[in-house]
């Protein structure tokens, strides 16, 4: 009873005073504000790396690279042990662990493409036919790569969206002839549209690994290596499955590379949570500055209504009634301005996600979940209440016969 | 017998200096007694007044209201007497300016931990009973002063009181409105309420049954009126 009438007393109070409650409340609304904005675009970052990895293959690939330069006394210098890889070595990277799903060569030439008069300054990938399927990105006309261009080393490729559009337009271009580094290749497939990282896929042409060691590279190796593991969890022992098959092949002083998807995840994951402490620590001051502002406000209130204290004490309010009265009221303005301060959040991360989303051409979500709603919300109460506690203890410890007599 | 005080002291330490207020002060009030209590400014009548209503406690001596000793109480113990057995009735009303006169008066109902029913029962039968039935929503400074005493008079009557305190009920009205709210006090009291007038009008003093004079922290005379 005297719990509800104190909620309506403290309302009351915060209606009187309509510009003081709203210059405190917006104290506290900034704070909220800036602590759910910033961690709405930290989350929002986050998921966005987390759906993009996954176009990459997720968490679940490994990269494998010769060492071409090691650290030693603080510089970087040649590795001697360093050995190219070939498709042999592939081969044996395939066979080191049944946890794996497929091995991808990773080969990468400048290619300088013609057609008639177009001409287009693209890459070659070097690939397998799994290609396609490991990277679920799918032939959108014609077909992919298959083991017989392979075998065959057939001068066939691929082409991403942009070549299509860059050498072709709208005329047709399956089973036409174009010259990549000055040699016949002969379009069988394009690429459905796709961009990872707000990195366009679209811009290269694939083509047989075989075909690409042979006429473009001009020898037997491979750039690097990708491996992807069935399962996230079976990356850790992949990797030194890997490792400890490739030493196995070139002695135990050859160093590699290896890279997972995981741990650069993680590595990612961990900054920006750091980004997110540090920054939100930035914008907790805030809402401490908010919280002292309620105080400040509060003390001032019941610097001004002694008097109705004095009157309320006679009338036979105990002094834990007006303690939980001003703390009530504290609360009250508190959560208050925490709601409008996740509102405020709300809409400053999106605003932040679409500015980003705009000029990035990424679609950059912003994300505010429930718990983090509940927890500021909760948060602000609690900001209410230690700030508050301080002036209602004042109220409720002054003298009835000191409070009757002030003015 | 209602009130008792055995020996009540009363002393304030200002700066270095202590003042007494009320040395070793003797009284009996009965139930249903109109008492007068009258003295200058500085003559401890204040002080005693504000004991009697148990917003303050003395520095010695015992104090009964009721056959209970509440000189030794706590804070929360003397909200509870003052809340239950006392009606304060002050000079300048202490309403809350905010409030309507109804609110006003639900007050200490709720400070009573009575249900939302009951209070407005209540408070409403105290406005009816100082007239102001037609005046509920009003808030004070709709009102005029003699208005505002008499929703002061029925919020001190709200919890049915053992005990009317009044503090210069009069001192900040015309005089036919402070007449009028005496004949208020007359009827209550003869009702069965106990009444204490504090005032330092003779007028307004001697229309009690009795009347105690307060000096220098002592009680200098106490006489019954016809």
């Amino acid at each position: 009873m005297i719990f509800l009438e104190a909620i309506r007393i403290a309302l009351g109070q915060i209606w009187i005073n309509k510009l003081r409650t709203a210059l405190t409340l917006l104290g506290m609304m900034i704070g909220v504000g800036a602590v759910v904005g910033i961690v709405s675009i930290g989350e929002g970052m986050r998921q966005f790396v987390i759906d993009e990895f996954g176009k990459l293959g997720g968490a679940q690939f490994v990269m494998i690279a010769p060492q071409y330069m090691q650290l030693k006394d603080g510089r970087w210098v040649p590795n001697p042990h360093s050995k190219p890889l070939t498709m042999d070595d592939l081969a044996v990277v395939e066979q080191s662990s049944d946890r794996l799903a497929a091995v991808l060569p990773s080969m990468s030439h400048g290619a300088n493409l013609r057609y008639r008069k177009a001409s287009y300054q693209s890459r070659a990938a070097g690939t397998l036919p799994e290609f396609s399927e490991v990277y679920n990105w799918e032939v959108a006309e014609g077909r992919f790569l298959i083991n017989a261009d392979l075998d065959k080393l057939r001068r066939v490729c691929v082409i991403g969206q942009e070549v299509r559009e860059e050498l072709f337009g709208f005329a047709p271009f399956l089973g036409r002839e174009l010259k990549l580094n000055g040699q016949r290749f002969t379009v069988v497939g394009l690429m459905e549209d796709r961009q990872t990282f707000g990195e366009n896929w679209g811009d290269q042409v694939l083509v047989p690994v075989t075909t690409a060691q042979r006429r473009l590279a001009g020898n037997k190796y491979i750039q690097a290596m990708v491996a992807h593991a069935k399962e996230q969890e079976d990356v850790p022992h992949i990797t030194e499955a890997i490792e400890k098959a490739l030493k196995k092949r070139h002695g135990p002083e050859a160093s590699y590379q290896i890279i997972s998807g995981r741990s650069i995840l993680e590595q990612v994951e961990q900054t920006i949570l750091l980004l997110k402490l540090v920054v939100g620590g930035i914008a907790g001051i805030s809402l401490l500055v908010g919280g002292i502002g309620i105080m400040n406000i509060l003390l001032v209130s019941v610097a001004e209504r002694t008097r109705e204290i004095g009157i309320r004490k006679a009338l036979g309010a105990k002094p834990v009634t007006l303690l939980w009265q001003f703390v009530i009221e504290a609360m009250a303005l508190s959560l208050t301005g925490g709601a409008l301060g996740v509102a405020a959040g709300y809409g400053l991360g999106e605003g932040i996600a679409r500015v980003i989303s705009h000029y990035s051409e990424l679609n950059f979500p912003s994300i505010v979940s429930p718990e983090a709603t509940l927890l500021v919300l909760a948060l602000s109460i609690a900001i209410g209440l230690f700030f508050g506690i301080y002036p209602a203890a004042r109220a409720s410890r002054l003298d009835p016969v000191d409070a009757l007599r002030s003015e | 017998m209602l009130i008792e005080l055995n020996g009540i002291s009363k002393v304030y330490v200002r700066g270095t200096e202590e003042v007494h207020a009320l040395r070793s002060v003797d009284l009996a009030i009965d139930d249903n007694e109109y008492v007068s209590l009258m003295g200058p400014s500085g003559s401890g009548k204040s002080t005693l007044m504000n004991i009697l209503g148990c917003l303050d406690s003395p520095t010695d001596g015992t104090y009964r209201l009721n056959g209970t000793d509440v000189s030794r109480m706590n804070a929360n113990e003397l909200a509870e007497v003052r809340n239950s057995r006392v009606g304060f009735i002050f000079q300048t009303f202490n309403l809350l300016p905010r409030a309507s006169a109804l609110q006003n008066v639900e007050l200490p109902l709720i400070y009573n931990g009575q249900r939302r029913k009951v209070r407005r029962a209540r408070a409403i039968q105290a406005l009816e009973r100082v007239g102001l039935a037609d005046r509920m929503t009003h808030r004070p400074a709709e009102l005029s002063g003699g208005q505002c005493q008499r929703v002061a008079i029925a919020r001190a009557l709200a919890n049915g009181p053992s005990l009317l305190l009044a503090d210069e009920p009069t001192g900040n009205l015309d005089s036919s409105t402070g007449e009028e709210i005496m004949l208020l006090f007359d009827a209550l009291h003869e009702e069965g309420n106990t009444v204490l007038l504090v005032t330092h009008d003779p007028v307004i003093a001697l229309q009690a049954e009795r009347l105690i004079r307060i000096h220098d922290g002592r009680i200098a005379s106490d006489e019954q009126l016809a």
